[in-house]
Parts: C-alpha cells; structure tokens; sequence
C-alpha cells in the first residue's frame, strides 16, 4: 500500500469537513520562506554551511536567508566556500558510481513527449 | 484582463534498467506499477484528449487517432496527479496548482512518488537487473525528452500574440532555469561546448509548431485546453528544463506565468521584446556560459539575455505595483518571486557562481569544475558526463543534487503531505478528494471530468470545466457531508 498510508490518516476519515483538512497553506512553506527577501549570497551561503554543521541549524537550514546578523568577511567567506566544495568533491568521490563510465555509455533512452 | 494563471508541470524521467536488452516501456510500467499495485485507483479517461488540435486553428491529422496507448499504465493519484508511461518514459502530470509555489511543492511530491515507486520495484525484483531513474532530459545520445509546462490563459487573447511576445522570455529565462550540460548532443558548426545552461535548448529547430518529438518549437500549438474551450486556452510550453532546484522550478514557473499575464494584459505591446532569430539565439544562450553574448532584436538592438529578463522584470514590477500579482494566487508568494527574481537577475550579473546552492546549471557547472580540477582533467574526460548524470538520479543513495545542500522553498513534511494530498486551490481538490473518499465508485477521470459508478444505473460523469471551481472552498463541505456516494452526486446535483 505504498501511497495509500497516509490518506485515511490526513486526507480522509474523520478529519473531512473541519476546516482546512489538509492544512496545505498553513503548513507548506514553513513560515519564513513567504514574502522575505532572500539575499543568495556568499555570505548566506557561508551562513548556511555553518548552521548546516550545528545540530540545532541542520534541521532549519532556511532561515539562514533571513538574518541580518553579522556579515563574515570576503575572504573568510571565500575560505568557506572552498571548504564547502572540498567536502562536496569528496562526497562525489564516494558516491560516483564505480562503474560510473560504463553508465553513462549504457544509458540510452528513447525520446519522449 | 489577465486570468488566474493555473499552472502543471508534466515530467518524464529517463528510466534504465542494469539488465541489458530490457524494453523501457516494460520497466516504466514496472516502475509505475510498483507503485499503484496497492492503491485503489481509477483509470484515466480519454475520451476528452485531443492532443491533434492547432491553436492557430486547424486539427492535425484529422481522421487519426491521437497518439496515445490506451493499453499502458495510466493512473490518477489521490493527490490529483496522472501517473503513467508516456512513449518509453514513466510520467508523472502534477495536479493544477494555484500558485507557482503550490506547484513547487505538487513537483516535489511527484518527485517522491517515483522515488517510493523506484524502492518499492527494486525490492520487489531484487537482482535482477536494477532500476535506475533519472529527473533529466537527454541521454546525452541526442534523444530528449520532456519536461512541459501548463499555464491557463484566457481565450480572448490572440495566439498570435502570446507565441510573438512570450519567445524572448523563453529564450532568455534559461541564465536561470537551465539544468545544465556537460557537452552538445546536436552539433551546429563552429566550437563545441564543453558546458551548456539547457539541457533542451539544442534539440529545438523552430520557432512555432505543434510537434514534440521532432522538429521541436519554441512555443508549442497544442490547443487542448481541458476546460471550457470557449474561455480558456492552455499553454503548452515544451521548452523548459527539468528542474532539481526548487528555486529554479519557482522562478521558472512564477516569471512565465508573469509574463503571460503581461502578454494578456497587453502590456508587452509594442515593448518590442522581439528576437530576431529566436532558434539561433536560444542556441547560443545556452552555450555562454558567461551570459555576455548578446542576442539581436528586430528592432536592429543588441541586448544580453539578461538585459532582455531585467526589461521583463521591470513591466513585471510595475504590473505588481498595480496589483497584478491576484493572478499567481499566492499574494506573499508573488511577492518573494519578484524579489527573488531580481536578486537572481543581480547575482547572475555579478557572479553566477554565488548561486550554486540556488540554480541547478551553477550547481552542476561548478561540481564538474572542481572535478576537474582536482583531478587533473580536461573536458572530455567522461567522468564529468557521469557527474552530470549522476546529478539527476533520484535515488537518494546515489543523487548529487542532494548532496549539493541547495536552498529548498518547501519542507519534507509537506512535501509527504501533498503526496497523498490534492492542493486545495484548484478543482484537483475535488478530484482528489473524491477518490480518497470514494475510491470504489470513480470509475475513471481526467483532468476536467470525473465518472462514478454507483453501482447499479448509468455511470454518472460530473464535468468539471472550470480548473477554478471544485476547490476545497466550493467542495469541502460537500464531500465532507455527503453519507454516500450517491448523496454526493444528489448534492452535486449532477
């Protein structure tokens, strides 16, 4: 019954006719995301990396985006980053498929639409 | 008047399978089936299709059927969702959405429903011969396949002026949308690109026309409106990329539905947003990857695609200020699309670098640069076409994207949520809602009519040609009182 778990508990049964049964709106964009300025900056992203390290950060990465706090320094931003893409370069050495070239040459598709 | 801009997004996945030889339609079902084996479902209804009709006024192939296989896996979700396999691909067509944010979220639980479906296939066949499926659009081969937007447009707009006045946006918006691309499939006389923004940019070859498999058009003229004809028309865009990144998918959704309204609003009149050559010129966008090279206009102008997106930006601006954001739904969400449409624009102008936690083709570009260089590797080494697919699986074991950490716009509960869920914003509430609630008794459906079975008597079919009616405001309380199926089709009055 994959998909079908969660129907009777949230969709259906009981809570048919409450108000807002699915709660969609209230629950879908977590609050900050909605109508605030989202600076995409390195600092934001040096931010978000640090935040994404802390245990409490991890589960809320977002909200990053919204502070006005202090601003790292260019050059500490850049070290981070680089950081950033030296763990990422090793995770992609990890999980690149072994057979990753004899993948790419396998995979074929047909074409679609 | 512009209309509410009611938006879909259909995707198909590539799909592989490590036994060689094996049939893709095969595997797309299996993977599909994996999935539906256990949900109460109904069967899509196709009596309504009618993929053959030109919005420029003519039928295609008149006198043939459309080109649909009626025999394959074709399932509607309770989350308002078609799931299905489309030619060799499994397909997944979100519910209509109200808002480009909404349809976000409705993109991501498609997204999970083929990952659950993938799990669930490769447990069941373990061994022999894995699935693998991809969220992307090329084989890296020359085959493609599509990601393809929906956008509700109002009938009394000329299509003339829509396919006029919305090709620059489309050939523009891809600084921001493109997936990215280790290389060119399609080779078109001069250097060859190591890195392209699109996937799709280099299979297109027309400026307007009503394929989609060959000889692709930058605006599509399929005129199936699936609502009342007379009122409505529906936009076909076949030209987008399939997006990881949800700020991508935002952007790409929310700026298009924007700029339709300007079209319809008349505002791009004579705002001489005009390509010269569109085809060359989404050809080249899509392998600057510095986003300098200008493009020319008919007016005799030279611009950069993102001059082209700031001047869109700003009648967007100006729309907005006079009240124009009703038509995305989602006041708060327009709002932060604006906003983020220009700090993009900003950004990308600056250096597009500074998104890769943002746009999938800066994500992909600067995981294959580092690549390289820590590696010591020069563009053709087929690594990088292993990175590139490997950004696109979505199997969570094995995806980079995910790895990638970029900026999510909706959380994993509600994701899981609209899994199961229809947006409570369109008629695909009722849809939804009608079979969660009497999952026995619909018959089959489509996107605007459902069919019950009450068992004994006729079948009872409720169209539903208005995608704005049906809504949890309109049926909540109908679905939610009625003590049985056939009380629901009394009050219904159907």
């Amino acid at each position: 019954m994959a998909g079908a778990g969660p129907l009777g508990r949230i969709c259906g049964g009981s809570t048919l006719g409450t108000p807002a049964p699915l709660g969609l709106q209230k629950v879908a964009w977590n609050g900050r995301q909605v109508g605030e300025t989202v600076r995409i900056r390195i600092e934001d992203m040096a931010e978000r990396e640090l935040k994404r390290k802390s245990p409490e950060g991890a589960a809320r990465t977002e909200e990053s985006t919204s502070d006005t706090g202090a601003v790292p320094a260019q050059n500490e931003a850049g070290e981070k980053i680089k950081a950033e893409l030296d763990d990422l370069l090793d995770e992609i050495d990890e999980v690149l498929e072994e057979n990753a070239e004899e993948f790419v040459r396998s995979y074929v598709q047909k074409g679609g639409e | 008047m512009a209309i509410a801009k009611i938006c879909g997004i259909e995707t198909e996945y590539g799909i592989h399978r490590s036994n060689p030889g094996d049939n893709p339609v095969t595997s797309a079902s299996l993977l599909i089936n994996a999935y539906i084996a256990g949900l109460k479902r109904a069967q899509w209804d196709f009596q309504d299709e009618t993929p053959g009709n030109d919005a420029r006024g003519f039928v295609a192939g008149a006198g043939t059927p459309p080109e649909i296989d009626v025999h394959l896996v074709n399932a509607v979700l309770s989350n308002g969702a078609r799931y299905y396999v489309d030619h060799a691909h499994p397909e997944m067509s979100t519910p209509e959405c109200a808002s480009p944010l909404e349809l976000v979220l409705y993109d991501k639980a498609g997204e999970e429903i083929v990952r659950r479906s993938l799990a669930l296939a490769n447990s069941y066949y373990p061994g022999e011969g894995q699935l693998s499926v991809h969220k992307n659009n090329s084989d890296g081969k020359g085959n493609s396949y599509g990601c393809h937007e929906n956008y509700l447009m109002d009938r009394n707009t000329p299509f003339a002026r829509i396919a006029q006045q919305v090709t620059a946006h489309f050939v523009t918006r891809i600084i921001y949308t493109g997936a990215g691309k280790v290389g060119e499939e399609v080779r078109s006389g001069g250097e060859a690109a190591n890195f392209q923004l699109s996937q799709r940019a280099e299979f297109f070859e027309e400026e307007i026309g009503l394929e989609t498999t060959l000889k692709r058009p930058i605006v599509n003229t399929r005129d199936e409106p699936h609502a009342d004809p007379r009122r409505f028309r529906r936009l076909h865009v076949i030209v987008g990329d399939a997006n990881l990144s949800e700020v991508a998918t935002f952007l790409k959704v929310g700026t298009t539905a924007l700029v339709l309204a300007l079209i319809e609003e008349g505002r791009l009149d004579g705002a001489g947003l005009l390509l010269e050559n569109p085809v060359q010129a989404l050809h080249q966008v899509s392998r600057d990857i510095g986003l300098a090279r200008t493009v020319e206009l008919v007016d005799g102008r030279y611009l950069r695609p993102i001059d082209i997106q700031w001047e869109l930006y700003r009648f967007a601006r100006e729309y907005a200020d006079d009240g124009g954001l009703e038509v995305l739904g989602d006041e708060d969400a327009g709002k932060d699309l604006l906003r983020r449409w220009e700090s993009c624009l900003a950004v990308l102008e600056e250096d597009p670098m500074q998104l890769a936690n943002v746009l999938d083709w800066v994500a992909k570009l600067q995981a294959v640069e580092g690549y390289m260089q820590r590696h010591g590797l020069d563009w053709q080494d087929p690594k990088l076409k292993a990175i590139d697919l490997q950004y696109h699986d979505i199997d969570p074991a094995k995806s980079l994207y995910t790895r990638l950490r970029m900026e999510r716009l909706v959380d994993s509960e509600a994701v899981a949520v609209a899994v199961a869920c229809p947006p409570a914003s369109t008629r695909a509430y009722f849809r939804g809602m009608c079979l969660t609630r009497f999952p026995e008794n619909v018959a089959s459906a489509n996107w605007d009519s459902i069919v019950f079975d009450l068992g004994e008597g006729p079948l009872r079919k409720v169209p539903m040609t208005d995608p704005l009616k049906g809504t949890a405001l309109h049926t909540e309380n109908l679905i939610g009182q009625a003590s049985s199926v056939e009380d629901l089709i009394e009050r219904l009055g159907a």
